[in-house]
């Protein structure tokens, strides 16, 4: 019966969901990863926010089959009663109408082989990041190769015209760089594009140096740990691309 | 080294078949189905056998450094937060990572009974230091400077805290922040009823406690703890996490892996549903434990020649003073505690299990701490029978 009914309500949400997306066509920025998806994703939002950007980004943690669609209709989860999905299965298609901001931020959550095609069959983002790849979930998986797929996949299906973010750090996803067509490499190694340094960690506080090659720029982040600085330099990038694409429309 | 009072209480209470009990801090609700459902699942998948890392799974850690950002408080889940098993495997860990045995750590009394044994424990000597109860229960910044020695390593409170039900103003421990700065003194706080907070509109649960873990220039010195058991229903689970500096945090780890490798990793897993789901759920217990504070309040003021008492702000005690002192000695150790004798008396007489206030310090004495976290009917049910014992007319 449970199982019977989250096959329709997931169904049900997805088409509505693409409904929507169709409708308003917003420019999507799809992060996904082992860690740091939801922190990342709350940077990024934020710097879209300050550079004057219409963006609104998906509850956090919803990233999987039935929560990516919720971050698209904007609605909370039922969670695991029936009584809570009625009147979100009620609302629903009213939010197909609803308009939106122009950027939506999206939690890309995998955990079983196969998850990143259905999610990926939901929407296909303009803007792909991946913050890392490690173990975590490695037991939906036969092993790591299997793992790393589903992001490859991620990685292909990103439109072609848009920006695949990666961590240049993280000897997997490193390689996903050969994939996009418009890569951006960040990370503490040399080779990375957007190559960070870390100049002073203070309290809370980090100082860090972010060279793109045509320009090095120091920054203070108030937060500690090197997974905030990440999140941070993710939202340079990104911010710095929506910059430009939003300057050449007005061209 | 003695049992906790608290726990002889109950041993005492379960010889009586009809015994209510008003004593151990259990919430009346059962682990909300979201949670069991997530545990389900994490069972289904089978990631629950093995350890975790010994700080705790990374998605868990992650979700507690999401939910202490949206308090304030910025602490790197990586390096900065570890999970254990209940605060109390927190509290033990932090202690013998910031302490070398023959060192003193102040608190504030009356407080959590459990605090004495786990500072002895590690070797060091608890210093009391009396609340004001005049105040509501206040510090009185000028005690601890007077108790301050060479030897004095931390200042350990609850806030909001156990069993007065108090919570501690920001201006309070600012000044207590101020004093551990000038004598190098660590801060433990435990804050494990942080998100209880009763408001007289009826809003209870929407209002944030200060926490110095939320000042940036104190984070070398405080260790701040919080478990999952009371806000969650997750009593048995055995759940909670400690954060601080990752210079101190480190040293916590070391311990932390020692004592018990890791937490349950099952509990870890109830823990990550109570973050991703639990909101909704945990103002609806905030509420109701608000209600019941009002009516153990009501029943209290009908036995106002027994007892005073300050109305609690938060956690779900209340902490009255006995007005009536029983004159009885029992034979047991405790005999001259007249707070003791009091709550053997209800046990006996009115088979209603309460904690005597000497169990939380000194300064409780001639206290007793009531419990609301039991249901509305035993509150009821236990207060009936109080009310037959001590009703004006019996004594």
């Amino acid at each position: 019966m449970k199982l019977i009914f989250k096959i329709l309500l997931r169904a049900y949400l997805k088409m509505l969901a693409k409904i929507r997306l169709a409708l308003f066509r917003p420019t999507v920025i799809a992060i996904a990863g082992s860690t740091n998806k939801t922190i990342t994703k709350n940077a990024v939002a934020a710097a879209l926010g300050e550079a004057g950007v219409e963006v609104r980004a998906g509850a956090d943690g919803f990233n999987t089959d039935i929560g990516l669609s919720l971050a698209i209709l904007n609605l909370p989860s039922g969670y695991n009663s029936y009584h809570g999905w009625l009147p979100v299965m009620l609302a629903a298609p009213a939010r197909i109408f609803k308009k939106d901001a122009r950027y939506l931020i999206l939690e890309f959550g995998i955990s079983d082989a196969g998850d990143m095609a259905y999610l990926l069959s939901i929407v296909r983002p303009h803007i792909a990041v991946i913050t890392d790849i490690t173990q975590r979930h490695r037991e939906g998986f036969e092993n790591m190769n299997e793992l790393f797929e589903e992001y490859h996949l991620f990685a292909r299906k990103t439109n072609d015209k848009g920006m695949l973010v990666v961590n240049n750090d993280n000897l997997r996803t490193k390689k996903l760089t050969a994939t996009a067509s418009h890569p951006a490499a960040f990370g503490f190694s040399q080779d990375s594009a957007w190559q960070i340094s870390i100049i002073e960690k203070k309290l809370n506080q980090t100082s860090v140096l972010v060279n793109t090659g045509t320009r090095a720029r120091q920054y203070e982040i108030n937060r500690p740990g090197e997974h905030n600085v990440y999140a941070f330099v993710i939202s340079l990038i990104i911010a710095d691309y929506v910059s430009k694409k939003e300057q050449e429309k007005l061209l | 080294m003695k049992l906790s009072i608290i726990k002889q209480i109950e041993l005492r209470a379960s010889k009586y078949p009809d015994a209510i009990s008003l004593a151990q801090g259990i919430p009346s609700f059962d682990t909300p189905e979201y949670i069991k459902r997530r545990v389900e699942n994490a069972l289904k998948r089978g990631v629950v056998a093995k350890y975790s890392l010994s700080p705790g799974l990374p998605e868990l850690r992650e979700l507690i450094e999401l939910s202490l950002v949206q308090e304030n408080m910025f602490y790197d889940w990586e390096k900065e937060i570890v999970v254990t098993a209940g605060s109390i495997e927190a509290i033990s860990a932090s202690i013998l990572a910031i302490t070398e045995p023959g060192d003193e750590i102040l608190i504030p009394e009356p407080t959590y009974t459990s605090y004495r044994e786990v500072i002895i424990l590690a070797g060091c000597r608890p210093v009391f230091v009396p609340l004001n109860e005049e105040k509501g229960w206040a510090f009185e910044i000028e005690k601890y400077e007077q108790a301050i020695t060479p030897k004095t390593k931390a200042i350990f409170y609850c806030n909001p805290n156990n069993p007065t039900g108090t919570i501690y103003t920001k201006e309070q421990l600012l000044s207590l922040a101020e004093l551990a700065r000038r004598h190098n003194l660590y801060l433990i706080s435990d804050e494990v009823y942080k998100d209880f907070i009763f408001s007289d509109d009826g809003a209870g649960g929407k209002e944030k406690i200060f926490s110095l873990a939320e000042v940036p220039e104190l984070r070398e010195r405080v260790i701040r703890i919080f478990s999952f058991s009371k806000a969650y229903a997750l009593t048995g689970w055995r759940i909670g996490y400690v954060h601080s500096d990752e210079s101190i945090a480190r040293e916590i780890l070391k311990i932390h892996d020692s004592l018990v490798t890791c937490a349950p990793v099952i509990s870890q897993y109830a823990a990550m549903g109570a973050l991703e789901m639990g909101e909704k759920e945990l103002a609806i217990f905030s509420r109701r434990f608000q209600e019941r504070r009002d009516l153990i309040c009501a029943r209290l003021d009908r036995l106002r020649h027994i007892f005073q008492y300050i109305k609690p702000n938060s956690a779900y005690y209340v902490f009255p003073k006995i007005l009536k002192l029983v004159e009885t000695k029992s034979d047991d150790g405790y005999g001259q505690s007249a707070s003791w004798n009091f709550s053997l008396e209800l046990l006996e007489k009115a088979h209603v299990a309460v904690v005597p206030g000497m169990a939380f310090g000194p300064n409780g004495e001639g206290h007793i701490r009531l419990s609301f976290g039991r249901s509305e009917e035993d509150i009821n049910e236990a207060f009936n029978r109080i009310d037959e014992k001590y009703a004006e007319k019996n004594i």
